[in-house]
């Protein structure tokens, strides 16, 4: 638990409703170091809120992992909720967990 | 949805929209309740899906966006339901009925463009929060536990393996539609496999509009659904879609095989749409493709090539297909595709219609009149036909207006269920003859009266499961709600096997009311029909049920207004029944005509049994009109027109008697003249007359004239009923509405 808190959280709601706003704060990561500081190691990010989820906000995520990926980064997804993965499962994403999570 | 065009668009179908969504919601519930039996029902829980989903994607081409906001919530739940991550508990189906009552209010309002009350949005936010902690509980558990194949729908062995390729459109997302509901939808009737996301389609963060959609997918479906059936799960998502369905393998050989088999047509579209080769979104596409290339001149391009490429339709199929057209085209034949549909039509225009065929047959008897004045022949006869005609017409119009009451008892099982619930009672609903048809305007408005009683029979009548194993009777009640055809109306009852009324304490009321004098015992069955008299009310605490001083007389009147009759039948402690006896249709019905003096009546010709002659003797008659006949040797009571309504004109020589079945009891009216069948237009009493009992509308003969409609089941009481006034001379007088006496007063004659 202490590792997570410190980890940069994804959003409870992950839906078109706030994906504006998601995406804004995510820009902010990029720049301001929250994520993409420069190290090589997975970038780690907590997925254990999402709570809302649609098709609109796992698109924003793939975006996310595009950007990361076009600087050299790998995007993990920590401890990723019910809904997170069913999502991924319906949409055909699973390689977004692409871990092992111990449950 | 700014501009004028789309705003007219929207004004003129959301009424359709509106009473589309009404059924789907209507549909929900009965689903809703039927799961209450068979929580597991993975069928039940599929369609419940599918209506909830409809309801979204309609709400969402409309723009109505508190509508798909909610029903959103709605469609997850169910999802999850559908998946069998949860179970439906009873506390979890109320939840739902709740939310569906939501999304009826809101679909209601859709139309209204004012932000919500205060109150309502957050009524609304916490009936969402609700929904979502339902879906929610036990999400986890679910991811922790049976990986989601295990609960994958079974595939049938018909089932086929299609090859799905699918582009959503940009604006998917804000037209308020989510392409993980429409893969969802899928999986409610198939089973999607080795599906692919084309993530290279989504561009990267910085470059992304989060709103625009990007995704697009790749996938096995197996179903044995048809390809428009798969087609239409897009329906809502049609815009900027890209979408195409291949059957790999055999199917090329299944399909020429079915082409083969097809009844004639000429159009190479039209063939291979009808065997499931293309959609017929997909065909349309591909014409207009056609005749977009032809028109800017890039050269014409077979029909068959362009579906091959944007259809992904195998060649040997569009061969077969052309074969066929061509022997088709050379046997010259071309057949109608004959399609039974359901045409859907406004419920004003159809009136419309109906009170043009009332003038028509009241201008047909006009002129068939005048004709029969001529005395010549032909011109008679070609009248008659003429009323031939117009009476199949009549019949055939008012056939269109005629629907099953069915659907309007099955609304009650929600009323039994929330009510019986609220009053903690055990009640079993049962519906018998729910296909009996009637007009529907007569279904539309027997609805609250129905609600009422329904209310009445689970408040007062049915005891609670103490009370009722107490008397030794199973603790659950019984209520039944049964319909049937009789003599031309039909007759709706309302069972329950609860106490029964209880006589005594409507007597008291009674007489505290002063409806009967102190001290007088009227019989069993006049004390039961006094709870359908004005402002009676035995219940001792009011509840919020009935009792809410909208009482029985109000249900009478309503039925009554309906040119109908409520009686009930009380055994204490073994329960009631309500009979309401309305008829068919409120507009036209087959009459025969009779005259008392320069007066003429119209007795419903159903209940018209025979006619007598009898040599008029007054004196045996009662003040009222009152007396009896010998028919056969036995004595039927008779009522004379002329002395009940105080008709001024002299007796004739000889009076006939027409006998009249009401229900179960028999008499007979007294009237001067038989004038025969006529086609009657029934036109409503006028306020004047609105109390006169025996009657229950008028309409116009060809001449002009004014005739009254009998109302066979009233004058029955007239006729039959023994006068209070005979039994106790201090009673109330039984006909206070007898006091409007001259009924010609006024009338054209």
């Amino acid at each position: 638990m202490t590792v997570r808190s410190t980890l940069p959280a994804l959003p409870r709601d992950l839906s078109i409703y706030t994906a504006s706003e998601t995406r804004s704060q995510w820009l902010n990561w990029l720049t301001d170091g929250t994520v993409a500081a420069a190290t090589d190691a997975p970038q780690r990010l907590d997925a254990s809120q999402v709570d809302t989820i649609d098709a609109a906000g796992l698109q924003l995520l793939l975006a996310f992992r595009r950007t990361l990926e076009a600087r050299g980064l790998k995007m993990r997804l920590e401890a990723p909720s019910g809904p997170l993965r069913e999502a991924c499962d319906a949409l055909g994403v699973s390689d977004l967990l692409a871990m092992e999570h111990p449950q | 949805m700014s501009n004028d065009a789309d705003v007219n668009f929207i004004s003129a179908v959301l009424p359709a929209f509106i009473s589309e969504a009404h059924e789907q919601l209507e549909t929900i519930e009965q689903l809703l309740l039927q799961l209450e039996t068979a929580p597991d029902d993975r069928e039940l829980l599929d369609a419940l899906f599918r209506c909830a989903h409809t309801v979204k994607g309609s709400a969402g081409i409309f723009g109505l966006d508190r509508v798909v906001d909610f029903t959103h919530h709605v469609e997850s739940l169910l999802d999850r339901l559908r998946e069998g991550a949860i179970r439906l508990t009873p506390t979890l189906s109320t939840l739902l009925l709740r939310s569906n009552d939501r999304i009826r209010m809101l679909v209601d309002t859709a139309a209204d463009d004012t932000p919500p009350e205060p109150d309502e949005a957050a009524d609304i936010a916490a009936l969402a929060l609700e929904l979502q902690h339902a879906g929610g509980a036990s999400m986890h558990a679910v991811a922790a536990g049976v990986p989601k194949a295990a609960v994958a729908v079974p595939v049938d062995s018909s089932s086929r393996t299609w090859h799905v390729s699918v582009h959503f459109g940009p604006e998917t997302y804000r037209d308020g539609m989510d392409p993980l509901s429409t893969l969802n939808y899928l999986r409610s009737f198939g089973h999607i496999v080795a599906l692919c996301c084309d993530v290279e389609a989504v561009p990267a963060l910085e470059s992304i509009d989060p709103e625009t959609c990007h995704l697009g997918f790749k996938f096995g479906f197996e179903t044995d659904a048809s390809r428009d059936e798969i087609d239409a799960a897009f329906s809502f998502v049609r815009e900027g879609l890209v979408l195409q369905l291949t059957e790999p393998g055999a199917s090329a050989a299944a399909f020429i095989e079915l082409i083969e088999a097809l009844p004639q047509s000429a159009r190479l579209g039209e063939i291979l749409v009808s065997v499931g080769a293309v959609t017929r979104e997909q065909l349309e596409h591909g014409l207009r493709t056609q005749a977009g290339r032809a028109a800017d001149g890039s050269g014409a391009q077979r029909l068959g090539d362009i579906l091959g490429s944007e259809a992904g339709l195998h060649e040997s199929v569009v061969d077969a297909a052309l074969e066929k057209q061509q022997r088709v085209r050379e046997a010259g034949a071309s057949m109608p595709v004959d399609d039974q549909r359901f045409i859907r039509v406004q419920a004003d225009r159809l009136d419309a219609v109906i009170n043009l065929l009332g003038e028509l047959v009241t201008a047909g008897a006009g002129a068939a009149l005048l004709a029969r004045e001529t005395r010549q022949g032909t011109l008679v006869e070609a009248h008659a036909q003429i009323g031939r005609l117009i009476e199949e017409i009549r019949n055939g119009t008012l056939q269109l207006r005629m629907v099953p009451i069915g659907e309007t008892f099955a609304r009650f099982r929600r009323v039994v269920r929330d009510t019986a619930t609220k009053l903690g009672k055990e009640v079993v609903f049962e519906i018998v003859g729910g296909d009996a048809e009637l007009d529907k305007s007569v279904v539309e408005r027997i609805a609250d009266p129905l609600m009422h009683l329904v209310r009445n029979a689970l408040d007062h009548g049915l005891e609670t499961a103490a009370q009722r194993t107490a008397t030794g009777k199973p603790a659950q009640g019984r209520l039944t709600l049964t319909a049937r055809h009789e003599s031309g109306s039909i007759l709706i009852s309302i069972g329950d096997d609860g106490r029964g009324i209880d006589r005594p304490r409507v007597l008291a009321r009674a007489w505290e009311r002063g409806l009967v004098e102190r001290g007088v015992t009227p019989s069993d069955g006049e004390i039961d029909k006094l709870i359908f008299e004005p402002g009676f009310s035995t219940a001792e605490a009011i509840t919020d049920l009935s009792g809410r001083g909208v009482g029985m007389d109000v249900v009478r009147r309503n039925i009554e207004a309906l040119r109908g009759s409520v009686t009930i039948h009380s055994e204490t402690g073994t329960g009631s029944r309500i009979d309401i006896r309305l008829p068919l249709t409120l507009a036209i019905i087959d009459g025969f005509l009779v005259s008392v003096g320069a007066s003429k009546f119209i007795i419903p010709l159903e209940s018209v049994v025979e006619v007598i002659e009898t040599r008029p003797s007054a004196e045996s008659l009662d003040v009222h009109g009152r007396g009896f006949v010998s028919l056969r040797g036995q004595a039927l009571p008779v009522v004379s027109l002329r002395t009940l309504y105080g008709l001024e004109s002299p007796e004739p020589e000889r009076v006939s008697v027409v006998v009249i079945s009401a229900g179960a009891s028999r008499y007979g009216v007294m009237v001067d003249q038989l004038l025969g069948q006529h086609q009657t237009v029934i036109k409503p009493l006028g306020r004047m007359f609105r109390s006169l009992r025996g009657m229950s509308g008028s309409s116009i003969l060809g001449s002009g004239e004014v005739a009254l409609i009998v109302e066979v089941h009233s004058l029955a009481g007239l006729a039959i009923d023994p006068p209070a006034a005979r039994r106790a001379p201090g009673d109330v007088p039984p006909n206070p509405s007898n006091t409007t006496r001259s009924i010609t007063e006024g009338q054209p004659s």
